[in-house]
């Protein structure tokens, strides 16, 4: 039995997230079977591309329903990156307007060009913590937490579940958490350090 | 604050890294995956990976080092050499790229360029230029035609393709280590509403500093990076007190008085050697 699933729906970086796990010596599997889902302790839903694919294989897949039961039902904790956090919302206006697995109240929308901003928001900016949540545990108080983020659209939700803002023309949610729900906006697969030390906290720490 | 990023180039040549000196010299450096490794632990921000042998020889870019690339790097890597079709972009980003670096296809066949950006998001898509001075004017060079177009006139054409970013390379500069086409991203970053990244040059951490005065994204070193151990740490440290704005949650660090402007280690006279005590640091352990 694995601790962790990474969910396999033919988006994005699979193996990205697969070599942070395995640094961190976390045992994990890649899947996308209902079995290993539901064997699983914690599941991750990485992604990269565009938000409509995301949910077309989802459903393709039976995942929309099976991770409902898991992740609604029996409350097993799940990480979102990038896609796999928009895929949350209720709906996103990327390539027209996409419902989505609608777990967080919030739409998904695309970042305004304020402020002479470049749109894709490329690069490593840093995340302000929100709370005391546990996926901060290990970060030193003064020094900044750097991510790496490569995204156009954002997701827009109550602001009493966003764990983590970042400034980009305006502040975009980063992080945010419900329940047993948790998501980013940046890649922590690809974020060094710091994003070992997320993903290690959301394995061992998170919900425990 | 979005940070500047700095990028290592690896120039892949027989399946190995080689320094390059003007595109026509190389030198041998060692094992791909070693180097990125290497980088990845020094804190930089993003790996750029070029074959090319598989831009020279018309060959498709070869996918089974990936694994190997990627088994020991958090950080994005984007790959390019050798891109010619559809398959090459599926075949790259289902087996880890980031991103995918393309040169010659953009002369060739725009159309799978623009189909690429379509289907994987512009974010996935880095448009390289090797850009050429000729009679005190810019051109970008197509290489396997061997043809050149003016700069400014290029920009334009290639920004209807939906690209995600510009990586700008001086063949004028490159290999020299004498630093940035500084005019060169004075146009570019003034061209174009992309975000850019220049490369060729690199030869000390000033250098770094010259080019980030200009509104770049990222600034690019293949050479300059194998030189000494050390060489991102050092480096950023250097930027970041010269007040850029820089990633520094690195594993290691220095203070700026213990380095020389030519990014060495200082060296400390012989009082201050004589009173240098060891002390253990731990390595975090996540």
């Amino acid at each position: 039995m694995s601790d962790l699933c990474i969910i396999d729906y033919g988006m994005g970086n699979v193996g990205s997230v697969a070599a942070a796990l395995e640094y961190l010596d976390i045992p994990y599997c890649v899947s996308n079977s209902e079995e290993e889902i539901s064997k699983s302790h914690k599941l991750i839903l990485p992604g990269v591309g565009a938000f409509s694919a995301a949910m077309e294989n989802l459903k393709k897949l039976n995942l929309h329903q099976i991770l409902e039961k898991e992740v609604i039902e029996n409350k097993k904790p799940i990480l979102g990156i990038c896609i796999g956090m928009h895929v949350f919302a209720q709906s996103s206006t990327e390539g027209g307007l996409n419902e989505g697995l609608g777990w967080i109240e919030g739409q998904v929308t695309r970042l305004e060009e304020v402020d002479g901003i470049k749109i894709p928001h490329v690069g490593w900016n840093s995340v302000v913590a929100q709370s005391d949540s546990p996926i901060f545990n290990n970060f030193s108080k003064d020094s900044e937490k750097n991510f790496y983020f490569d995204h156009s659209y954002h997701f827009e939700c109550d602001h009493k579940l966003v764990l983590g803002k970042t400034a980009y023309g305006r502040t975009i949610t980063s992080v945010i958490q419900k329940d047993n729900i948790l998501a980013t906006q940046f890649h922590p697969e690809k974020s060094q350090l710091n994003g070992l030390r997320l993903i290690n906290n959301f394995a061992n720490y998170f919900m425990e | 604050m979005l940070k500047k990023r700095i990028v290592g180039t690896l120039i892949i040549k027989n399946g190995i890294v080689v320094q390059s000196f003007g595109f026509n010299k190389y030198l041998p450096v060692g094992k791909p995956e070693v180097a990125i490794e290497y980088l990845d632990r020094w804190g930089i921000d993003e790996i750029v990976v070029l074959d090319i042998d598989a831009s020279q020889a018309k060959t498709s870019p070869s996918i089974e080092p990936l694994k190997k690339y990627f088994k020991h790097c958090h950080v994005p890597v984007a790959i390019g050499g050798g891109i010619k079709s559809k398959e090459d972009f599926q075949s790259l980003i289902r087996n880890g790229a980031d991103k995918v670096v393309v040169n010659s296809i953009l002369f060739t066949d725009p159309e799978t360029v623009k189909w690429a950006s379509k289907t994987y998001g512009s974010q996935c898509i880095v448009g390289s230029l090797d850009v050429k001075m000729v009679d005190g004017k810019y051109f970008v060079k197509d290489r396997i035609n061997n043809q050149l177009f003016e700069f400014e006139k290029y920009i334009k054409t290639v920004e209807e393709l939906e690209l995600g970013e510009l990586f700008i390379t001086s063949i004028d500069k490159d290999g020299a280590g004498k630093g940035f086409d500084l005019e060169l991203i004075e146009l570019a970053t003034k061209t174009t509403r992309l975000p850019v990244i220049i490369s060729g040059g690199a030869g000390n951490p000033s250098h770094f500093s010259e080019a980030l005065q200009y509104d770049l994204s990222g600034v690019a070193a293949a050479n300059f990076f194998h030189y000494f151990e050390h060489s991102v740490v050092i480096t950023k440290t250097l930027l970041a007190a010269k007040k850029h704005s820089i990633r520094m949650d690195l594993r290691t660090r220095y203070q700026p008085e213990q380095l020389s402007d030519s990014g060495r280690v200082a060296k400390l006279d012989d009082a201050a050697l004589s009173n240098l005590r060891f002390v253990k640091i731990e390595e975090e352990v996540i």
